[in-house]
């Protein structure tokens, strides 16, 4: 069994991790054995590496967040460690430039929920493989895409015209990311976007 | 105590910027605060975590992805190193910035080397930060190559120089860069020799190498 790292937080600004750990869990049953950090300001490198994949569904980064931790987690991906960025852990691009680029991205904020389309993109990748197109109200995440990661768009998302990146992945020096911004609550995970989860999971230890 | 410096350089087969020269006049910009503790073109046969011995590392390498296959494990390694706290200074040559991951690192990215090619005069000028890297250094004027740079948004840097391209048109030809625990800076000017015994040049290369091992 492989061992994953979810940071999040059970008390929570806006998205409690109650709920969406045990929804992860049930997701990678049988394939990792998920872990929860609350006090993820203070992770090292030492302790990353002895996770094959670390999950960031942070909520509160731009409090608890340290230097040392964004180093870690650059370090620990460089090195050949597996990020999942999953909604809300987008965010911590925000308040280190270092983690936007690590994820490709610095979030911007959003507007109000809106019902949104999710549709596979002409990208060829195991993770989205069959992905199935669908619709849900959802937080439209707006970012600013840095213009040097190497990412491929997996998923796009459209309401309102624009067209959002809502899925990416990418390799970092040894490692790999993987972007999903549907998952504000435990109801945004619908079919596909657990298939992704999934996917991603497997991709990072080679399994697909 | 001296400081520890790892200095890479082409010395053997040089696209355009042999280290050979360069290597003495930094040896006398940097030898009163440095022991040169390894000087080598061949940076790709670093082991991972090889870095970890220096305070410092300056690159002057204008072979970079030709030495591939290890170029990669570099890339990975250097990031390591710096966002752990280690110190990178990359002078001149915009290589290391092939790979993604570097050059956001670096802050930018060559597009090209505008024409006309070399000795090109250019007016270098103090941004105005204060920044301590810039204590001391006034303007300056060289022959030397100008570049065209992408320059990467996310990346929080601190433009030390700029070149006046016109009278009221400066772009940034040096930056410091704190990524992660550790500091990076890169330097424009230095296509040749003559740029390494300009006295103001040296008091910048001399602070930078400085900022970048903890020093200032």
């Amino acid at each position: 069994m492989k061992k994953a790292l979810l940071l999040g937080d059970r008390v929570a600004l806006y998205h409690p991790v109650t709920g969406v750990d045990e929804v992860l869990r049930g997701i990678y049953d049988g394939v990792f054995d998920i872990t929860l950090e609350e006090d993820y300001g203070k992770l090292t490198l030492e302790r990353l590496k002895q996770y094959d994949m670390v999950i960031s569904y942070c909520d509160r980064w731009r409090e608890k967040g340290t230097k040392t931790a964004a180093a870690a987690l650059v370090s620990y991906v460089a090195d050949g460690g597996n990020l999942l960025a999953l909604h809300n852990g987008l965010v911590m691009g925000s308040s280190s430039y270092e983690l936007a680029l690590l994820l490709g991205a610095r979030f911007l904020g959003h507007p109000s929920q809106v019902l949104i389309d999710y549709s596979k993109t002409d990208v060829d990748h195991q993770i989205s493989e069959r992905f199935e197109d669908f619709k849900t109200t959802e937080e439209s995440y707006m970012f600013d895409f840095d213009d040097f990661t190497k990412k491929q768009v997996l998923v796009e998302s459209r309401y309102a015209k624009s067209t959002i990146p809502a899925v990416w992945c990418h390799k970092y020096g040894w490692g790999k990311v993987v972007c999903v911004v549907p998952g504000h609550q435990t109801e945004s995970f619908h079919g596909p976007v657990k298939k992704i989860l999934y996917k991603a999971g497997l991709w990072f230890i080679d399994r697909i | 105590m001296k400081k520890k410096l790892f200095l890479s350089g082409d010395y053997t087969f040089p696209l355009f910027h042999p280290l050979k020269n360069v290597d003495t006049e930094i040896f006398d910009i940097l030898g009163n605060d440095f022991e040169f503790a390894l000087n080598t073109e061949h940076f790709e046969s670093l082991e991972d975590y090889e870095y970890e011995k220096f305070d410092t590392v300056l690159l002057y390498n204008d072979h970079w992805i030709d030495k591939s296959p290890t170029v990669h494990q570099q890339v990975q390694s250097l990031i390591h190193y710096v966002v752990n706290g280690g110190g990178l200074l990359v002078v001149h040559n915009f290589e290391p910035g092939v790979d993604y991951e570097m050059a956001q690192m670096l802050g930018g990215a060559l597009k090209k080397t505008l024409v006309p090619q070399n000795h090109r005069h250019i007016d270098y000028v103090p941004s105005g930060t204060d920044h301590p890297i810039m204590k001391g250094v006034g303007p300056f004027s060289l022959e030397d190559d100008l570049f065209d740079i992408h320059h990467d948004r996310l990346t929080e840097k601190t433009v030390l120089l700029n070149a006046k391209i016109e009278e009221d048109i400066e772009v940034p030809m040096a930056w410091a860069i704190e990524f992660g625990m550790g500091r990076v800076v890169y330097i424009a000017p230095g296509h040749d020799v003559s740029a390494f015994k300009d006295p103001e040049y040296r008091k910048l290369l001399r602070n930078a190498a400085l900022w970048t091992a903890g020093e200032l």
